[in-house]
């Protein structure tokens, strides 16, 4: 029995080892193609004039669609901000989805908005459209605000969707600052790339504590609190090395929901966002990818690692709980609703590579980190752990993390270079020790949560409040 | 001596009893520390060397913007009779030798180029030629980095440094997209007399972008001195169709339109779209037929577009056909069915008026919106 048990660690141990390896690896290649993205991206688009895109008349015609539920204090502001941005050829449609505050009034008001006669091309089905609003002010020719019944986000966006009139369809979170020129980054892979692009996203980043006026950010700052401090370590880890690797591949499965730019004409043959899910932007990006393998078309899915989009961070454990909750219940569901991508040879880099990672790795690491966690627990409680192996191994993970931490800081020196001031770099690299010991155990909690949730079957989207920028 | 070597054995013996796999991870924390280190001088090096530069350069740029400035107002003076060869002797102050004020100097004078016109941007050109700055854009145009290259390129264009032509004209076909771009941009500024020749050689597709790179250089160019776009209609290179499409509708050269409907033939969906779309820009009536014929076997967009090219020509000849489309169960044809019977007058919209009562509810919604 006992050299059963013994057996039973043994392999324990050697699988768990062998699963570190694995996503050690997986890390180091991760460095390594997003190093190459970002200096081709770098070098590519460091002489480009965007005043070309800018003026001309030939230039793609992109529809901002912007879902707003319950945003009556900003909603404003925001729009403002989106009809100011550095594009000649774009509408912006703002979903009103069923807001109970005053949202559609403040709108109303504010922009002088008449409900209309309008032809709506239902090609996506949604909740019912109560009424399509729109300016009688030649400035605002471009505004065309829709109130609807509440069907969620991914229901008010495919109505946007349904409304809108181009080609290329922006899909945003209303209460995102969108960078003055991020519809011209985002629109010159559409037109540069030798093969289709059916997506793009660009790099959101954490404006808390950043300096706003009139919806436009004007100074860049670390966050005040740790909470948020993390989270901007996290998102350049995130967007800075992770996205831009898959870009470099073509193997990206999410485009951020806070911001990303869509072929209208794939996203309404693949059907729209699904209303099925709360990670409807991964689903909708896995979707429309096994649309292009399934009809034979080469494409690409692309990242802009230029900051383009600044949301605020949840600033609360609550919030926080509730957003991470839902973004791992999302991925579950996507994950589980494309299966059949599982090293599928017919789909090419996104069912041998892209796919298997987000489950080995993306999900299921947290599981076998927490699994671990527990039997750690136990090895203690039986009084067979041998503290220096277990030093050896905690110093191996500490270091490898900061030093994945240190090189996303060091990508960023290196890029945009957001955070100008000293302080707040050092900041940074301080939070890079800290953060194993602080951070990740809450967010391995809210990602389990979220899991858990998952097989008993919640399915809220959980209330996110904001306290607005200053 | 012997001591320490007794307990670096022992050391390192322990070492190799442990376990395999404690051996990789403090293998995989040694290299982890070490790049960590290295990351961290990289940080502060990097961080150091920008405060460095962003101090010396500031100053220098700081006293160059205050001559430029001094000479742009010295261009206004009438009493100064050739400013340019009094502001060289300031500039001769400056010490030029030094590599990197003499670049600051070529960014500044590139950059206050580039916000004038007429005889201050000829007076700051000559400037430019007096201090042999040239010299720098030549060593751009010859570098083996991409991205100087391109520098060099866009230089040579924005002061039409025609010198450089041959340099450029050997870049038109590059194996690098972006390169290519800007050669040929600049060749159409540079090469007066015949800007247009590479079309005929161009192999590699000229994607969108640089389309729009060149649409924009060349609309603001003096159409009395443009070729006749259609003759490239024919070529072989599906995007020089594209971009002399949208140049003959630019510059509205109507003896292209024969040309043109022989592309709705087209194998190639957007060359039959943009054709679709510039018979109809033209009101061609003689286009008329073709469009129709066309009508039958295409998609559901290029269907519409054929309604919205037809209701622009608007001859009065097609209400039956439009009534019949604007009746039909597709939103996109219905839609711009509609439209193109509003635009035919006041018969078309009694027609609707008419139809309007009866109609199925997705185009009593079209009509709702559309006439009330």
């Amino acid at each position: 029995m006992e050299t059963f048990l013994q057996l039973i660690v043994l392999f324990f141990n050697q699988y768990i080892f062998g699963f570190a390896m694995v996503v050690m690896f997986s890390y180091l290649l991760i460095i390594v193609f997003s190093a190459l993205e970002m200096r081709s991206y770098l070098r590519k688009n460091s002489n480009t004039d965007y005043n070309n895109i800018l003026v001309s008349e030939f230039a793609p015609s992109v529809s901002i669609i912007a879902p707003a539920y319950n945003e009556a204090p900003n909603i404003v502001d925001n729009v403002r901000s989106l009809l100011s941005l550095h594009y000649n050829n774009y509408e912006v449609i703002v979903v009103n989805d069923g807001s109970s505050d005053a949202t559609l009034a403040e709108m109303t008001s504010a922009f002088d908005l008449k409900k209309q006669n309008y032809a709506i091309n239902s090609r996506i089905k949604t909740e019912e459209i109560r009424g399509v609003y729109r300016s009688n002010n030649p400035g605002l020719e471009r505004l065309i605000v829709v109130d609807k019944v509440n069907g969620g986000k991914a229901d008010a966006l495919n109505a946007g969707i349904n409304i809108s009139h181009n080609s290329l369809i922006l899909c945003i979170d209303a209460d995102c600052i969108i960078e003055p020129d991020a519809i011209l980054k985002l629109v010159k892979p559409f037109m540069d790339e030798p093969i289709k692009v059916i997506a793009a996203g660009g790099v959101i980043r954490i404006a808390n504590t950043c300096e706003v006026k009139h919806g436009r950010l004007v100074k860049v700052h670390m966050p005040n609190d740790l909470l948020s401090r993390f989270q901007v370590l996290e998102y350049l880890r995130g967007f800075l090395l992770g996205r831009m690797a898959w870009s470099r591949i073509n193997g990206l499965l999410i485009v951020s929901g806070a911001m990303g730019l869509f072929d209208k004409d794939i996203v309404i043959k693949c059907g729209g966002y699904s209303t099925k899910t709360v990670g409807e932007d991964m689903e909708l990006v896995l979707r429309m990818r096994k649309y292009m393998h399934k009809h034979k078309t080469p494409y690409k899915v692309v990242y802009t690692p230029d900051p383009l989009c600044w949301t605020e961070a949840p600033s609360s454990l609550k919030i926080l709980g509730r957003q991470r909750n839902r973004w791992s219940r999302g991925c579950l569901e996507s994950l589980i609703m494309h299966r059949d991508l599982f090293f599928n040879p017919k789909y090419g880099t996104l069912g041998l590579i892209s796919y298997p990672y987000w489950l080995l790795v993306e999900w299921m690491g947290p599981v076998i980190e927490f699994i671990g966690l527990i039997v750690f627990g136990l090895l203690i409680y039986l009084g067979l752990v041998n503290w220096t192996y277990t030093l050896i191994l905690l110093v191996m993970v500490y270091s490898f993390v900061l030093a994945i931490s240190t090189l996303t800081i060091l990508y960023e020196e290196l890029s945009f270079r957001q955070y100008t001031s000293g302080k707040d770099l050092v900041k940074l690299l301080l939070l890079s020790f800290i953060e194993p010991f602080i951070y990740h155990p809450l967010i391995l909690y809210w990602e389990m949560k979220g899991n858990f949730d998952f097989l008993t079957g919640k399915k809220a989207w959980g209330k996110m409040n904001r306290n607005g920028f200053r | 001596m012997d001591i320490i070597y007794n307990y670096m054995s022992l050391y390192y013996s322990g070492i190799y009893d442990l376990p395999r796999n404690i051996l990789i991870a403090l293998l995989i924390a040694f290299f982890s520390l070490s790049l960590l280190i290295i990351f961290y001088f990289s940080i502060i090096i990097k961080r150091l060397i920008y405060i460095f530069y962003k101090s010396r350069d500031q100053y220098w740029t700081e006293q160059i913007d205050q001559l430029l400035n001094m000479f742009l107002s010295d261009i206004d003076e009438e009493q100064i009779t050739d400013p340019v060869a009094k502001i060289l002797s300031e500039f001769r102050k400056i010490p030029l030798k030094k590599r990197f004020i003499k670049h600051l100097l070529y960014q500044q004078i590139l950059a206050y180029h580039k916000n004038f016109t007429g005889n201050a941007a000829e007076k700051l050109k000559e400037l430019f030629l007096q201090l042999h700055l040239e010299d720098i854009t030549k060593n751009k145009l010859m570098s083996g980095i991409v991205q100087l290259k391109i520098r060099g390129i866009m230089d040579t264009a924005q002061l039409t440094l025609t010198e450089f032509s041959p340099i450029v004209e050997q870049l038109l076909h590059h194996r690098s997209s972006e390169i290519r771009i800007e050669a040929q941009a600049a060749y159409i500024i540079l090469n007066k007399a015949h800007p247009f020749d590479f079309f005929d050689e161009v192999k590699e597709p000229i994607q969108d972008w640089h389309q729009l790179v060149l649409l924009d250089l060349i609309t603001r160019l003096n159409s009395n001195e443009l070729p006749n776009f259609s003759r490239w209609l024919s070529s072989n290179n599906r995007s020089v169709i594209e971009l002399c499409l949208k140049l003959i509708v630019h510059f509205q050269q109507y003896e292209a339109i024969g040309r043109i409907v022989d592309l709705l033939n087209h194998p190639d969906t957007e060359i039959k779209h943009l054709s679709i779309q510039a018979l109809g820009e033209f009101e061609a009536v003689d286009a008329e037929q073709a469009l129709l014929d066309c009508y039958a076997h295409e998609t559901v967009e290029i269907q519409a577009e054929i309604i919205k090219a037809l209701g622009r020509i608007n001859s009065g000849k097609q209400l039956d056909f439009f009534m019949h489309t604007a009746a039909l169960q597709q939103f996109e044809i219905a839609f711009e069915a509609s439209k193109a019977l509003i635009a035919s007058g006041t018969k078309g919209i009694e027609l609707l008026k008419k139809y309007q009562v009866q109609a199925p509810p997705m185009n009593k919604q079209i009509l709702n919106q559309l006439i009330g």
